[in-house]
């Protein structure tokens, strides 16, 4: 466990090196500040919208981070050449996985409380309100997408480079969440292999949806029931778990030497 | 002699170059350069602006600007209406309904559209509206909404006023922006406001609208009758019996309309007054329709909204 978080610990280094985190903030700070000053048809200010707003730009930038940090980890250590004096240290090829994702992870779940936290703060300050138990709900699954996002990253930079893995992350992520939940639509005028392959791909690829609580907390339904979000939880963390593990079996025999680096 | 002179000013020039500030020298090319950038921004725009246009010189990026912004301004009229069901979009026939994955899904984001009511809710919608309105400034529609939540459930009418005066400098004779101003007018009390309103209507009418297509006929029935009882209210017997007749030529048939004209046509007093039919039909006019399907729409206070029972 000490290894893996001395591998993460070096993700956050570089991290806070990096200068990713502070321009997504600003541009957060900057969005929320021209929402709230809009003035709506005379109305005054509405926060309403500000924090629809607030969270969508919380779960797009989130996804932008999660996908360049997550999908660079490998492929950078491999082309400056540092994968092998790390390998050479007493690491297993499984906890250097593992690091590197709880490292990204927990980056990018910290950057999110941000969005959210600054997201909270606008909308209070101008008198709107969340509720406390659903907006907890919404971050905890919103760390749990993001855990998914990661793995996968990390799981396809086994085997890409970092542009051909955050492009193909990109697209599977935006697929998952936007294509996979429509798919009860677009199965109706299907038929044949189409139809069959169209289920097989509805129960296979992950349900980003199931994740998403932005439409009850904006709209104040309150929390969801506990039981549900367990069973939310938990297919979170066996997706996790799944992608890592293809992660560490492409990783574990993945031979390197000197002449793979640019 | 001539080659060595030559030399002389050549290596004076580099001397006198070597020692001016290079900061200087930045900072004057900057300057000429900002003057070249202004001169040719304001060549362009003069050019542009004297340029023929012609029904076909819109470019093909310009025409995908244009329809971008209709396609966007539209998605936020849809936002709105999202949101005036508490974030319950329109529902899809599905293949199936009951697996696992839409069970979670149900409840994670409800599925169960319900209506915003009170003034504080209903300003929610507010910000969708207009966005769509600057996106698009040629949507009636989203004015239209707007105004009618603004003058209603928020109870600002001032400023519904002043998003349809908006609208008609965007949308110039548009004769339902002018026919709902008369009606916010009339609700106001204002009633030779309103008869003004209802005017520029039956003109924007006549120059817009198409006398063969049945609903813009059914819009000409609406500000008729809304003037006829005005006109008449105000005493202009004359003037009502003219409207009466020219709604009456408007199908449907209106029975109670009939019996109107043929009291006025007389002399006799009308039943219901036009003041009592005014109200009636201002009341009428007030309350929210939903165009979606679905049924059994509830408020925020738990009443069931039946559209059935709430239609004209």
């Amino acid at each position: 466990m000490r290894r893996i978080r001395t591998v993460a610990n070096i993700v956050w280094l570089e991290m806070l090196r990096r200068k990713d985190l502070y321009v997504l903030l600003i541009l957060l700070v900057a969005l929320l500040f021209t929402l709230l000053s809009l003035n709506i048809f005379g109305l005054g200010s509405v926060v309403g919208f500000v924090k629809d707003a607030g969270l969508i730009a919380a779960w797009l930038f989130s996804w932008i981070l999660a996908v360049s940090v997550a999908s660079r980890q490998l492929p950078q250590e491999e082309s400056r050449g540092t994968i092998l004096p790390l390998l050479a240290k007493p690491i297993r090829r499984g906890e250097l996985i593992v690091g590197k994702w709880l490292g990204t992870w927990s980056v990018v779940s910290v950057a999110v409380l941000c969005f959210y936290l600054l997201t909270a703060i606008m909308v209070w300050s101008h008198g709107g309100r969340f509720e406390l138990l659903a907006l907890t709900q919404a971050i905890m699954l919103h760390f749990a997408v993001l855990g998914i996002v990661s793995a996968l990253a990390i799981a396809l930079s086994v085997r890409f480079h970092q542009d051909a893995t955050a492009t193909l992350t990109y697209v599977l992520t935006a697929t998952m969440y936007l294509i996979v939940p429509r798919i009860p639509e677009i199965i109706l005028p299907a038929q044949g292999w189409r139809q069959t392959a169209l289920y097989i791909l509805y129960g296979t690829l992950p349900h980003f949806e199931l994740f998403d609580m932005r439409r009850r907390v904006v709209h104040q339904y309150g929390p969801m029931p506990w039981g549900f979000f367990g069973v939310t939880l938990l297919y979170g963390a066996t997706l996790i778990s799944i992608l890592l593990i293809i992660a560490w079996m492409g990783f574990r025999r993945k031979h390197f030497s000197r002449s793979n680096q640019d | 002699m001539k080659l060595k002179c030559e030399s002389k000013t050549r290596s004076e020039t580099c001397t006198a170059l070597r020692h001016t500030n290079p900061q200087s020298l930045a900072t004057l090319l900057v300057c000429v350069l900002l003057i070249c950038a202004f001169s040719l921004a304001c060549q362009l725009i003069a050019v542009s602006a004297s340029a023929p246009q012609t029904e076909n010189s819109q470019s093909l990026a310009g025409a995908l600007v244009a329809d971008s912004r209709v396609a966007i301004g539209s998605q936020f009229y849809t936002q709105a209406d999202v949101y005036f069901h508490r974030g319950v979009p329109h529902s899809k026939a599905h293949a199936f309904d009951d697996d696992i994955f839409q069970r979670v899904r149900n409840a994670v984001t409800p599925q169960q559209p319900m209506h915003l009511s009170g003034a504080s809710d209903i300003t929610e919608i507010m910000p969708w509206l207009d966005l769509a309105t600057r996106i698009n400034p040629q949507n009636e529609e989203s004015y239209l909404v707007a105004a009618f939540w603004l003058a209603g459930q928020a109870k600002r009418p001032d400023l519904a006023l002043h998003v349809l005066n908006n609208a008609q400098c965007n949308i110039s004779y548009s004769y339902t922006i002018q026919c709902e101003k008369g009606r916010i007018l009339l609700h106001e009390g204002k009633h030779d406001l309103a008869l003004q309103a209802f005017n520029a209507a039956n003109a924007f009418w006549n120059v817009k609208a198409d006398a063969s297509n049945s609903d813009d006929l059914l819009d000409k029935g609406k500000f008729l009758l809304y003037r006829a009882l005005l006109l008449e209210v105000a005493g202009k017997q004359q003037a009502a019996i003219e409207d009466l007749k020219a709604l009456l030529s408007i199908p449907p048939d209106r029975p109670a309309m009939q019996i109107r004209l043929q009291q006025l046509s007389n002399g006799e007093p009308t039943q219901p007054s036009a003041r009592d039919v005014l109200q009636t039909l201002l009341r009428k006019h007030a309350k929210p329709k939903c165009t979606r399907d679905h049924e059994g729409h509830t408020t925020r206070t738990g009443n069931v909204h039946d559209d059935e029972n709430d239609s004209d």
